[in-house]
């Protein structure tokens, strides 16, 4: 029967191959085994922590779902939660060497921190936006000598001003009554330091910038992660005892902090202690002696996601938008589904 | 073997991108070859060819006898005519003729010389001409600045030059293989028997050069009857002279005295003593035994050909001959009459089978003809045309004149002024590469001398340079054997580095270590010194038995005789004076010493090369612990190794630089090209010149028709040290792509890639493409003198309102779509505007416009550069490559969501399909991908020189042992998880870093889609041609193919409906097509363009009611036709369904 749970709910990883990466727990599968899906066991197993979390990064587990609702959330997150994002750029002058359009391309990839939560969509032919659905930026910069530089001075920073063109130099132009509506801090582009373009004295920029609500699918830049993905739990198993220099060699074999060591009888004895931490590169399957000792695998259903965000939301908030989108997905086929039942009871 | 990992050195400097004090030398040496035998060419050169001109001469009506010839003659750097108002300085800088689409050129002044009857009545200086100058070269304005006033001037700053600028153009003269100059070569060659009764196959030949470059072919050809004809050539007539009667004619010495030099050491072979005895009794029987009757003999016969004036005796005209055609590299007589003894005595050895035959094939005996070497060359003819123009000038002067007519500095001058001029002679060459010459210079093709030094990358760029073709000649050539990849070319010419296809191995490239010599060196101390290491002078008593003594040869002159003992020793010391460079031994001099084996091998003797134009490379001489030059020949025989392990202990003298000595510059910089499939490593070399990438820094000072440049370049991660050496950085030419290899979703099957979307939003591989266009209005108006066009918008005209600027331009920065306008001008008489529109379907960004002017200041906005840009960021069917020969299309833009995830969340940025790895074997990819990932993991960057690991000490293992250590697998797999399903797949993926670069072939260049449009006048079928609107070929193959399907309907589709189907009429009683015609309708009839109205009448039958409409495809009307008009008639049996 051990074998059996194994197959389960174990991802096994062999030296060569990798086996049961799929679920096979449904209804009627195995005799013995209630697979039917149910809402109170599901309840029961499923839970969520919150190992780490940062306005940046943030580590949860997922436990008790399938691949297929854990990837569902992973590519919301990565292609529907909505942000704000330059869309338009104005070029009223740029005489610097960088071309309009790469500009602008470079401009749009700027994450700019305001709430998308409190915009429209812009509407598909309008050219002008509303203040409903649109931030407008602008950015002047003009390059010039610095004519207090001494003389031999041949640093660019020393000699010009303004030749490098950052996003401090973006500043948020209230449209309608957004002045009342948001804070001055409330708007503007995440990191202040990027830097946009360079210029040389004479050359100028003069740009305005309209920002629109859109989500990842469109364009990259509106994705609300730098990336958000999941993976299993490793599962370590030692079968015989690893003493001596073999458990110094299987600790190397896996991430720090994955293996310890213990002084038991004056012998030295590997122990796992966090499973967690390894990469799964199977280092340890590549020493004849070790692979015999150590069986490798993950829990098919425990998902470790780790969702970096660019800094226009938090983590937390841009979850829970993923969480609001999927339901929002569900009600929707629900009421088709209800729908055609309609239909057809007619 | 293996060294430490470098760190981004290069791009990390403090002062990286600004320009150095001094040039970057590695890069330099590039175009070494082509700039220094252009400085000679004026330096030396000229001197050497001016003073090598013949002088003219020719009698006036009045009888005095004239003779013209030039003195001296020099080319002054570019210059504006001294005339300019405006300019700020004369000098002419590349940058504008590059600019303005002109020729870089500076002028070409001489001294001529008059005699009359022999009295010289005087010297005048003349400009010829302007000649095209070679950027950078001596007379180029940029010799001698360093890279700020470079960028200052408009040019890169590590500008190498080397090449002209024609008309805008950038063009190289292209390097060619020749026979190596003053060597004589026993060959067999079977079409040798075809030139006349007699001829064999052998025969001897030798390319002689004079020390202005021009060289002239001899061949000693091997008669079935034991006698030898020499062959030579005279303004491209070949002509035979039996050998004795030359030798006879060179110096006034007896036969026994010509018998002895002719069988020295052969004096056991009595068939060789009785053949030179036969040919001697020859010469007597004709009564020709004195050199004066030889001479008078040989110049009466040749009298006509010469066209020499009527007062030159025949024994001048039998001297003129042998000196301008018999072995012209040498000067004295008797040193051309000891060389062609040397030639006999091999001619008869290799005829017996005592001696090997030569190839001209093998790189031993060819050497390269430099750019400014051809230059010289035509110079040289051209001048030579010039003084011959002079004189139809002052004959026709004379003729018009009569008696009075004399010679003076006032007629000199009239005639110079009617005389030609060399510009446009000079500037055709190299526009076209076309020659036009008297001679054919000793050239074995006529076309193709030049090319278009293509700036699409730094790759392409730098080969130009490092080209050396075999000659067009043999591009015909049915057989294989002048592509073979000869084990004599090794270090000198790259095996890897060459074409697949046409000029496979006909097209090869210079290593990056081989050196053209370009310096002549003095060699007269040599023949002294020889003496005193112990050679016999060749006029000097016999050092023993000849048999054993070698021949000693410098360039071509037979010097003396040295006893086989001792040959080895001189060898040697003479290579420790060169080595050393003692007793002004040149650096460059090839000590052959071939010797005499019991086989039939190359014919022995000691043979020494100083002269320029031959190959050659440094390598580590073990003996002196220093480097030497080594030439191609001189390397057959000589023990090299390649590393120090495999030198044998007294046997091996010599040791290679590097082991990568035998790469040229674009292979040796292929990542581990020792791991991959030799051909992967030729497609590398190909597909790295045609790649996108940064092509130059000065875009804003070209006018090139098209440039390609990426947008998102990076230094790669995993590089050669060759990278750094020509400090690539500069010019790079792709990306490190994160690159799983796996095969998802079926979309990249036969090498297509799958692009991650979201990478390429955030800027993956974007490119543009730079278009330069010219408007000229004088072009338009056709106006030479006044202005009648301008540049300009007339105010409130609707049709540019907006769209155009007031001076009739479009606005900087504006997106031209197709239809719009594009400029306008002005008509400065009638007042009307002219809008021209922009006629491409692609859009274009105008990026800027130049203003251009003309020599003298005055024109004001008659000439204008418009160079737009075109956006061209990947899209599906563009090309990728790594840098293995892998080269893929892309197939689909995935989404980032849909891609496989790594367990860190990483999606890589291209799909690779593992089936491009079993057949092809690139494991230099596989490596480099782990290199990279390591490198990335570690904040390295990989040094991927080939050979740097070892069996022992393998690649995959220390990038596996690295990849460890950053917690990742051994094998650089990753776990991944599917996009799609978000299940783990059952298989690693290999996931790592490879440098991608991004190739030219767009599909938005190539696409080409019809469904109606331009069809042929004569056949009413659609025309071909993608810029035409044409359609696609539906060939006889497609034919068959639709046939076979059975496929009916398709078939009539395509080959009727959507070709040429038509109408016609054809007369069921008599079957013809043409005969039915309409009825003229009266004339009162307004109805008449109506169809209805219209009657058909067959014109032989005479009736209506036969006619009847038919769907025929047009071609077959048009046959009908032709074949009538041949008097043959066609009926159709027409009958209704």
């Amino acid at each position: 029967m051990a074998d059996l749970e194994d197959i389960r709910t174990r991802v096994r990883l062999n030296e060569y191959s990798l086996s049961n990466t799929q679920s096979t727990d449904f209804p009627g599968n195995y005799p013995d085994y209630d697979d039917a899906w149910n809402q109170v066991k599901f309840e029961e197993n499923f839970r969520i922590n919150i190992i780490s979390m940062t306005d940046l990064e943030m580590e949860f587990d997922m436990v008790g779902v399938d691949a297929a609702v854990a990837n569902a959330f992973r590519r919301i997150l990565l292609a529907e939660v909505p942000t704000m994002a330059i869309e338009k750029v104005f070029i009223y002058n740029n005489t610097s060497i960088i071309q309009d359009e790469v500009l602008a391309h470079r401009l749009g990839l700027i994450p700019i921190k305001a709430d998308p939560r409190l915009f429209e969509y812009r509407q598909k032919d309008d050219t002008e936006g509303t203040p409903e659905d649109t931030i407008e930026l602008e950015l002047k910069v003009k390059c010039t000598r610095n004519p207090n530089a001494s003389k031999d001075a041949t640093d660019p920073d020393e000699i010009y001003r303004n030749h490098k063109v950052l996003t401090k130099q973006m500043k948020w132009i209230p449209l309608g009554n957004q002045a009342e509506m948001f804070m001055d801090n409330d708007i503007h582009p995440v990191h202040d330091d990027i830097l946009v373009a360079k210029l040389r004295p004479g050359q100028e920029l003069d740009l305005k910038l309209h920002c629109v609500k859109g989500i990842g699918k469109d364009h990259a830049k509106f994705s609300p992660v730098a990336t958000a993905s999941y993976r299993l739990l490793p599962d370590i198993t030692l079968t015989k005892p690893v003493v001596g220099e073999k458990a110094e060699r299987l600790q190397k074999c896996f991430s720090p902090g994955v293996i310890e060591i213990e002084e038991v009888k004056g012998q030295k004895v590997a122990k796992v202690v966090n499973p967690r931490k390894d990469t799964c590169s199977r280092e340890a399957l590549r020493h004849d002696d070790l692979k015999e000792c150590v069986q490798l695998g993950r829990v098919r259903n425990h998902f470790i996601f780790s969702v970096e965000s660019t800094g226009i939301l938090p983590p937390d908030v841009l979850v829970t938008e993923a969480v609001k989108i999927l339901m929002a997905k569900c009600r929707k086929m629900l009421s088709e589904l209800d729908k055609t039942q309609v239909e057809t009871e007619k | 073997m293996f060294q430490e990992p470098q760190t981004f050195q290069h791009l990390t400097d403090p002062n990286y991108g600004r320009p150095g004090k001094v040039q970057h030398l590695p890069l330099q040496e590039i175009t070494r070859p082509h700039i220094d035998s252009f400085n000679y060419m004026l330096r030396e050169g000229l001197v050497k060819a001016v003073q090598d001109i013949p002088p003219i001469e020719f009698a006036l009506p009045n009888g005095q006898k004239i003779s013209l010839n030039i003195v001296e003659a020099h080319v002054s750097s570019p210059k504006i005519d001294q005339g300019n108002l405006y300019a700020r300085t004369l000098d002419v800088f590349p940058s504008e003729c590059r600019e303005r689409g002109i020729t870089y050129r500076g002028r070409l002044q001489a001294t001529v010389r008059w005699f009359v009857d022999g009295r010289p009545s005087g010297t005048d200086e003349r400009i010829l001409g302007e000649i095209p100058i070679m950027v950078k070269s001596e007379a180029c304005n940029l010799s001698k600045l360093s890279p700020s006033d470079l960028v200052r001037r408009g040019e890169e700053a590590e500008e190498m030059g080397g090449y002209f600028i024609i008309n805008g153009i950038e063009r190289v003269i292209r390097m060619l293989i020749m026979p190596r100059r003053n060597f004589p070569n026993c060959m067999n060659r079977p079409s040798w028997k075809s030139r006349g009764n007699q001829y064999t196959e052998f025969g001897v030949t030798m390319r002689c050069v004079k020390g202005d470059q021009t060289g002239a072919n001899i061949v000693l050809h091997y008669l079935n009857n034991g006698t030898a004809n020499l062959s030579f050539s005279f303004r491209k007539e070949q002509f035979f002279v039996p050998i004795m009667l030359i030798l006879k004619a060179l110096v006034d010495v007896t036969d026994q005295y010509i018998y002895s030099e002719l069988i020295k050491g052969k004096e056991e072979d009595s068939f060789y003593k009785g053949c030179i005895a036969n040919m001697l009794r020859q010469a007597q029987s004709e009564g020709l035994s004195e050199k004066a009757t030889i001479l008078k003999y040989i110049g009466e016969r040749f009298r006509i050909k010469l066209q020499l004036p009527d007062w030159v005796t025949d024994t001048a005209v039998a001297t003129f001959l042998l000196d301008q055609c018999v072995c012209i590299h040498l000067s004295n007589n008797m040193e051309k009459f000891n060389i062609l003894v040397y030639m006999t005595r091999k001619l008869f050895a290799f005829a017996k089978g005592e001696c090997a035959a030569e190839s001209a094939d093998n790189p031993m005996f060819q050497e390269v003809l430099l750019g400014g070497h051809l230059f010289l060359m035509v110079l040289k003819e051209k001048i030579e045309g010039w003084l011959g123009s002079l004189r139809y000038c002052i004959e026709r002067k004379a003729k018009a004149k009569g008696q009075e007519y004399t010679l003076n500095q006032a007629s000199f001058n009239d005639a110079c002024r009617h005389a030609s001029e060399v510009t446009r002679p000079m500037e055709y060459l190299l526009a076209t590469g076309n020659l036009v010459s008297k001679t054919g210079l000793g050239l074995m093709q006529a076309a193709g001398l030049t090319v278009v030094a293509d700036k699409l990358n730094f790759f392409r760029y730098i080969s130009h340079f490092r080209c050396i073709h075999r000659g067009a000649f043999f591009a015909q050539m049915r057989t294989t054997a002048v592509r073979k990849l000869l084990p004599e070319a090794w270090g000198f010419l790259c095996p890897v580095h060459t074409p697949d296809g046409a000029p496979c191995g006909l097209m090869n490239h210079m290593t990056a270590t081989c050196q053209v010599v370009t310096k002549v060196f003095s060699t007269v101390g040599l023949p002294k010194l020889l003496c005193s290491l112990g050679m016999t002078p060749i006029d000097g008593p016999a050092p023993g038995n000849m048999a054993d003594c070698y021949r000693v040869m410098l360039d071509g002159r037979i010097l003396g005789w040295i006893h086989a003992n001792a040959a080895q020793d001189v060898a040697v010391k003479l290579r420790m004076m060169k080595v050393k460079g003692i007793n002004k031994v040149p650096p460059v001099l090839e000590i052959c010493l071939v010797p005499k084996t019991p086989h039939a091998s190359q014919y022995p003797g000691l043979y020494l090369f100083s002269t320029p134009a031959r190959m050659v490379r440094p390598v580590k001489n073990l003996a002196l612990d220093a480097i030497e030059l080594i030439g191609t020949f001189e390397q057959v025989y000589l023990n090299i190794c390649i590393v120090a392990e495999e030198a044998h202990e007294g046997l091996t003298t010599h040791q290679e630089l590097s082991e990568c000595s035998f790469l040229s510059v674009i292979a040796s910089l292929t990542p581990y090209s020792d791991c991959n499939q030799s051909p992967r490593n030729i497609y590398q070399c190909q597909m790295g010149k045609q790649t996108m990438a940064t092509p130059c820094h000065a875009l804003q000072h070209r006018s090139d028709n098209k440039l390609y440049r990426l947008q998102t370049v990076q230094s790669p991660i995993v590089r050669n040290k060759m990278y750094d050496y020509y400090g690539m950085d500069n010019y790079p030419m792709g990306t490190n792509a994160i690159v799983a290899v796996i095969s998802y979703t079926g979309y990249d099957m036969e090498d297509a890639m799958i692009l991650n979307k979201s990478s390429f939003e955030r800027g993956f591989a974007h490119g543009n493409v730079y278009k330069h266009e010219f408007v000229d209005l004088r072009k338009i108006s056709r106006e030479k003198s006044r202005i009648s066009l301008m540049f300009g918008c007339k105010p409130g005209d609707k049709r540019v309102e907006g769209k155009l600027d007031p001076d009739g331009l479009p606005p900087v920065g504006k997106l031209l779509t197709a239809g719009e306008p594009y400029y306008c001008y002005i008509n400065v008489q009638t007042g009307e505007a002219r809008v021209t529109l922009y006629k491409s379907q692609e859009a274009a960004y105008v990026d800027h416009i130049k203003v251009l002017g003309n020599d003298t200041g005055t024109d004001e906005m008659q000439k204008i550069c418009i160079c737009l840009r075109i956006v061209r960021n990947p899209i599906i069917g563009d090309k990728f490559a790594s840098r293995h020969g892998q080269k893929g299309i892309c197939s689909q833009k995935w989404p980032n969501e849909n891609m496989p995830f790594s367990e860190s969340g990483m999606t890589p940025d291209i799909l690779f399909n593992p089936h491009g790895f079993p057949s092809r074997m690139t494991i230099g990819m596989m490596i480099e991908s782990m290199a990279g990932k390591s490198g990335a993991l570690h904040g390295l960057c990989h040094d991927s020189t080939p050979f740097c690991f070892s069996e022992e000490n393998p690649a995959i293992d220390y990038f596996g042992r690295a990849l460890t250590a950053a917690g990742y697998n051994y094998f650089g797999t990753e776990r991944m998880y599917s996009g799609i399903d978000g299940r783990e797949f059952e298989a690693d993926i290999f996931f790592g870093i490879v440098y991608y670069q991004r190739l030219r072939h767009m599909v938005s260049d190539k696409f080409q889609v019809r469904s109606t449009g331009p069809i042929d006048q004569l056949t009413h079928q659609p025309v071909k041609g993608r810029k035409k609107g044409g359609g696609v070929r539906f060939g006889e193959m497609e034919r068959d193919a639709i046939l076979s399907l059975g496929t009916a309907f398709i078939l009539q589709d395509r080959l009727v409906n959507c070709s040429d189907k038509t109408m016609a009429r054809v007369c069921t009683k008599c079957g013809s097509l043409l005969s039915a015609q309409m009825e003229k309708p009266p004339s009162a009839l307004a109805a008449a363009s109506f169809e209805a109205a219209r009657h058909w009448v067959c014109k032989i039958c005479g009736r209506k009611d036969s006619v009847v409409e038919i769907s025929i495809p047009f071609v077959f009307k048009y046959l009908v036709a032709e074949l009538a008009a041949m008097n043959i008639k066609l009926t159709l049996d027409v009958k209704p369904v």
